[in-house]
């Protein structure tokens, strides 16, 4: 690629969209309450706003793009600031080709670029063909060999692991709130009462706040399940050069490619869900790339040849059971505890004086005793190990998640902490710093243990 | 090699501690001088006393191709990371550090930024030059 090349016009809308949101507010409040001459004022003055950040765009738009080079890319952005960006192939750990639908009609990507060493990603709109050639340039893939791509059962469990009903949760309240802010409480009521029907249905069933708490539970696992089974169609894994290559989705159709070897962590997480399934979902993290959002592939206990060919250096050590001698059993179980506790008191006394609210304090008081479990079996499997081909393999506890991960990469850093019990006790807790932001906790080890773990190679 | 907090750059740190508590003082004990500059006499010798103690328990090593930063006597934390992690390093001088030939050294790494406060100007340039060469000497 020669000279200086344009991105898509969709990289003018990173201005426009503000100027959109403020037109369209006014218009909308004028309009639901029918008042005319309001609406044509919003109207003019809504013409000038657009009018005026659309040329301001359009400028910006033709004062930016970017050129190749044999090992690098320059980029140049702004009209009055001008801004130059100058970025190494080498510095390069992982890129992410993402295609919406409402920009695959107008032949767009979205690329971003992960780096090494820096947790900052950037991210520009380009044509398609431009971004796959750009793609290439960076991180070049000639022949796909799958290793991994779910089907029949696999893909089932791979959608339902991929959900996650905590992020979907707080994006529904938050689109929730969009909504009713654009449309109005109509939209709100309308809502509300298409769930009070189906809880109407389930109140045949259970009591009037068991019902509502399945209710809720209902829509949320839906709508994770779902979007999760769009984002994850057709997905495949592939090696090939030394690059990692994840692609899907339905809607949404995501590439991403990951140089192997930039990975810097590879994290096997065991939630409740997949302890039922007997299916882990494995994470990779390179860099400043995080990839927490969706998983790698599934993980079944007795096929380690399918991750031992998409990552050579990953071994999963079985698990073994941590020095617990001396080991503080508060210091696991003092917060889901406490927690669970608190919630189980409050569901009682619900129970006892409003038993319609007592569910919705159960759930919780569930969710904590779950994870009081999980935090029992991390007082005795939390530890951190080196394996025989000089990776390092943590096991810890999080919330109602076990991981096991194993750390490649040197772009980590360690730290250690001791309050005056652990150091009475030489034991000490332990973190582990990832380029993308990520930390992992280890608690309670051995200070000896620690102090003389090596760093990566 | 290892570098600790120096007595100048501790002791330019205790006058900024009590620099900053002199602020407190007057807003809250305003017109009560006699007392304001009693109650600041207290609070800065307390302060230096624990800036002194926190500063001594800081040190920096480079070992192996290594660093590591441990601090904190209380709360001991030891953090590491090898040195071809850091991507740059910055020397920070207040005009009383210049004249004292002291500095702030800042460590950026790909995953965190390390202060280490009151350092030799003399030792925290060496260091720096050794970890811009990747931790050959």
């Amino acid at each position: 690629m020669k000279g200086i090349a344009r991105f898509h016009f969709f990289y003018s809308f990173q201005y426009i969209r503000y100027a959109f949101f403020l037109s369209v507010l006014p218009l909308v409040r004028a309009l639901l309450v029918f008042d005319l001459p309001s609406l044509f004022t919003a109207l003019k003055q809504d013409g000038f706003i657009f009018l005026a950040v659309t040329l301001f765009s359009l400028l910006q738009w033709n004062a930016a793009g970017y050129s190749c080079g044999q090992e690098r890319i320059f980029i140049e952005q702004g009209v009055l600031l001008r801004r130059q960006l100058l970025i190494s192939r080498k510095s390069v750990a992982a890129i992410q080709l993402k295609q919406p639908l409402y920009a695959r009609i107008f032949g767009a990507t979205l690329l971003t670029i992960y780096f090494k060493q820096q947790k900052k990603a950037v991210s520009y709109w380009l044509f398609r063909k431009d971004a796959a050639i750009l793609a290439h340039h960076l991180l070049p893939v000639n022949r796909r060999d799958n290793v991994f791509r779910p089907v029949g059962s696999e893909r089932l469990s791979f959608s339902l692991l991929s959900a996650n009903l905590i992020t979907t949760g707080f994006l529904l309240t938050a689109s929730a709130h969009k909504t009713t802010d654009l449309l109005g409480e109509e939209f709100n009521r309308f809502a509300i009462s298409n769930l009070e029907k189906l809880e109407q249905m389930l109140e045949m069933l259970f009591p009037v706040g068991m019902a509502w708490l399945f209710t809720f539970i209902f829509v949320l696992t839906s709508i994770a399940v779902g979007y999760s089974f769009l984002h994850t169609a057709g997905f495949e894994v592939c090696r090939n050069g030394g690059v990692i290559v994840a692609r899907g989705g339905l809607i949404t159709k995501t590439e991403r490619r990951i140089l192997a070897s930039a990975v810097t962590a590879c994290d096997v997480r065991t939630t409740p869900f997949s302890r039922i399934l007997r299916r882990s979902p494995v994470y990779l993290h390179a860099g400043g790339f995080s990839g927490n959002d969706l998983p790698l592939m599934v993980y079944r206990k007795g096929c380690e040849q399918q991750l031992e060919r998409l990552m050579p250096e990953f071994r999963l050590a079985p698990l073994a059971l941590a020095p617990v001698r001396g080991r503080s059993f508060m210091q696991f179980i003092w917060l889901p505890g406490s927690l669970f506790l608190f919630f189980a008191s409050l569901s009682g006394v619900a129970a006892w004086l409003i038993p319609e609210v007592a569910p919705f304090f159960s759930l919780p008081a569930f969710l904590c005793l779950v994870s009081t479990l999980v935090s029992v079996e991390g007082f005795f499997v939390e530890t951190v190990q080196q394996t025989d081909n000089r990776t390092l393999q943590l096991c810890f506890t999080r919330f109602l998640t076990r991981h096991r991960v194993c750390v490649f990469g040197a772009q980590v850093g360690y730290r250690f902490t001791q309050n005056p019990l652990l150091y009475y006790n030489r034991w000490c807790n332990f973190r582990l710093y990832l380029p993308c932001g990520l930390q992992f906790r280890v608690r309670c080890m051995p200070h000896t243990l620690i102090e003389h773990l090596p760093m990566v190679a | 090699m290892q570098l600790c907090c120096t007595k100048a750059g501790i002791t330019v740190l205790q006058l900024w501690a009590a620099l900053v508590l002199a602020l407190p003082c007057i807003a809250l004990l305003w017109q009560l001088w006699w007392l304001c500059l009693a109650v600041w006499l207290v609070c800065s010798s307390v302060a230096a006393f624990f800036v002194r103690r926190w500063l001594s328990r800081i040190s920096l090593r480079l070992t192996d191709f290594q660093l590591c930063l441990s601090s904190g006597s209380m709360m001991r934390v030891v953090r590491r990371q090898p040195v071809w992690s850091v991507c740059s390093v910055r020397l920070l001088q207040t005009p009383l550090m210049k004249y004292t030939k002291t500095c702030l050294l800042v460590l950026y790494s790909s995953h965190s930024v390390w202060v280490v406060p009151a350092l030799s100007l003399e030792q925290a340039e060496k260091l720096s030059l050794i970890v811009g060469n990747g931790g050959r000497f």
